[in-house]
């Protein structure tokens, strides 16, 4: 054997190039009888092998198939996972916010935890799970998913998604709940509420169930709907249909007379009807009694729910008069309060006077349920008249008080104003 | 019967324009191309194979890829190594079949020798069938590389042209090939003793 780049030659004399020369003058022959017959059978062959290709793709296309439906099947029966990041205190299935803290759950959901709020995540399943918020805010971003149902308790209060964005919070010391939409729509339901009510994107449910208000902000015509309702009963925690009402309403004394359980009976149908949205019949209702009488006459949450109406039903006039009427005939009460802010906005939409009434709700209920959104307001209105300069010191406050408030893009937009003139 | 006679116009076309031809469906094309170079395939495929397996399916399927999409010719110029090439391609995935065939348990063909060897000695007869199935054991593309170098008596650089790859690498695959050929044929008795009594390699 010769070498040539390591390679033998053709024709070598050792054993493998023997045996092929013997194959080379064994296997000559070009043997062209079968011939006509061999090249007859090719056009079978083309259609054969075009046969096997289909059939391998629909074989492929098949095998594809039941890999992609076993996936999903896979996907939609495995449970979600998460997993907390950014320093947060995880017990078990108990998670109390640090700074930043979020909780990113498999689907691509996100619960972004304010510091010190306390969650659970109760369960999960393949399609969402139960998340209990026991104290503090949360921002809340479910994903949209075919089949999703997601749960999150807030307190006594449940919210049921499926897919949305919104902020929520509840305040185990206050007992106040708040959930505020971005995108989407829940279902709420819990004291004060019932069953459930919907909210859309954009709208705010605020509910005090140590006080008994309920109130429902579509944001752009502020303040809704209000109902007092039955303080909660101290054994169960939860209100009873004929418990007593909110305590900035005059306590009944001794047995009940038959006037009093007959205006009870009405107050109780005035806060329904409101809270169902029949802002006109509580405004015919009042009228039908005297609008003079109603106001001079009528229990505070018959005011309440009077003024709310008017409000709603954009009866500016009576709902100023009913809320001033609140605020005269029941000062020390949380109504007469809220009626500050609540004149503060009907004053904003008339042209004059609102950031007097801000101050004063500011004042008199500092951490009050509209106290962001007076202040907000107030800042937005001083900006608007008297340019970024003067609300400097009011968007500074509302950035260190409600940091992702409402209200915050503009507070810090005004700060880069500021910045951008005095580097100019 | 069917006439094996391709039209005058077709027979006498440089490997190129008959290449052309094909690509362009002329209907005579396939019969003057199955006419050239059909010696060739079967006569890769039997030296690939020897001398007890059947070669006309083989040569069928060659001819069928050939004819299915002819237009995957690039360079009609290289018509006939384009056809040596699917013939290897084709060789390849047969000696593939069947070596799954032979672990799985099932025999390596049903197919019956459709062309006698004409080697009428029996001594050579068994010396080639144990020489194929040392080349069963062999590496496919060295396997390839070896009987398109040693008995088909290619160039290296037609080997490596056929095979798509380059010289160093064909060399290496035959050069791998031929060393373990060597080796098993010297380490079988029958074959030991037959090749003593060859004269030594001559030119292809």
């Amino acid at each position: 054997m010769t070498e040539q780049d390591g390679a033998p030659e053709s024709g070598s004399s050792d054993a493998a190039g023997k045996l092929a020369l013997l194959a080379r003058q064994s296997l000559s022959g070009d043997a062209t009888r079968r011939d006509p017959s061999s090249f007859a059978k090719i056009d079978a062959r083309v259609a054969q092998k075009k046969r096997r290709r289909r059939t391998a793709w629909a074989s492929a296309a098949a095998v594809v198939a039941l890999a992609a439906a076993l996936a999903v099947l896979v996907t939609r029966t495995r449970s979600l996972t998460y997993q907390v990041v950014n320093g947060a205190v995880v017990e078990g299935s108990r998670i109390v916010g640090g700074p930043s803290t979020e909780v990113r759950f498999s689907d691509g959901s996100e619960l972004a935890l304010d510091p010190g709020t306390e969650t659970r995540i109760a369960a999960l399943d393949a399609r969402g799970g139960r998340v209990s918020l026991d104290d503090g805010a949360a921002k809340v971003k479910i994903a949209k998913r075919p089949g999703a149902a997601w749960t999150l308790a807030a307190g006594p209060y449940s919210v049921r998604v499926t897919g949305t964005a919104f902020l929520l919070s509840w305040s185990k010391s206050k007992q106040a709940f708040e959930i505020a939409m971005t995108s989407g729509s829940v279902v709420v339901s819990g004291p004060l509420i019932g069953s459930g009510i919907a909210l859309h994107a954009g709208q705010r449910l605020h509910s005090d169930v140590g006080t008994g208000r309920l109130i429902v902000d579509d944001g752009s015509a502020p303040a809704v709907a209000a109902a007092l309702a039955p303080t909660p009963s101290p054994a169960a925690g939860t209100p009873a249909p004929t418990a007593a009402l909110t305590p900035a309403s005059p306590e009944p004394s001794g047995p009940a007379s038959e006037a009093s359980a007959q205006a009870h009976v009405v107050s109780l149908e005035w806060r329904k009807k409101a809270a169902q949205g029949d802002f006109g019949d509580v405004i015919a209702a009042a009228e039908r009694r005297g609008l003079d009488t109603t106001l001079a006459t009528a229990p505070l949450e018959d005011l309440a729910a009077l003024a709310d109406s008017a409000r709603y039903a954009r009866r500016s006039a009576l709902a100023k008069r009913t809320l001033l009427a609140e605020r005269s005939r029941f000062p020390k009460s949380g109504a007469a309060r809220d009626a500050a802010f609540l004149l503060g906005r009907i004053a904003e939409d008339e042209g004059g006077g609102a950031s007097e009434w801000y101050d004063r709700y500011l004042t008199e209920s500092p951490q009050g349920a509209y106290a962001s959104q007076a202040l907000g307001r107030k800042m937005m209105l001083v900006y608007q008249q008297r340019g970024a300069k003067a609300a400097q010191a009011l968007a500074v406050d509302y950035l260190s008080r409600y940091p992702r408030g409402a209200y915050a893009g503009t507070a810090k937009k005004i700060g880069a104003e500021l910045g951008a003139a005095s580097g100019g | 019967m069917v006439q094996l006679v391709a039209p005058a116009a077709l027979a006498t076309l440089e490997d190129a324009d008959l290449a052309r031809a094909l690509i362009d469906r002329h209907p005579e094309a396939p019969r003057a191309v199955w006419t050239r170079f059909a010696p060739l395939v079967r006569r890769i495929v039997r030296r690939s194979f020897g001398p007890d397996h059947g070669v006309e399916d083989l040569v069928q399927d060659v001819f069928a890829s050939l004819f299915a999409k002819p237009e995957r010719l690039r360079e009609p110029a290289a018509f006939r190594a384009f056809v040596i090439s699917i013939t290897l391609h084709n060789i390849s995935y047969e000696l593939r079949r069947r070596r799954v065939r032979r672990w799985v348990g099932l025999s390596p063909t049903s197919e019956l020798p459709d062309i006698r060897v004409v080697e009428s000695n029996p001594e050579a007869r068994e010396a080639l069938a144990r020489f194929y199935r040392i080349l069963d054991g062999v590496r496919t593309r060295d396997r390839l590389a070896f009987v398109l170098r040693y008995v088909d008596g290619m160039e290296v650089a037609d080997v490596a042209r056929a095979m798509d790859t380059s010289v160093p690498t064909a060399r290496r695959c035959f050069t791998r090939a031929y060393k373990r050929v060597s080796l098993l044929a010297s380490r079988d008795p029958f074959l030991a003793e037959y090749l003593t009594t060859l004269p030594g390699g001559t030119e292809p």
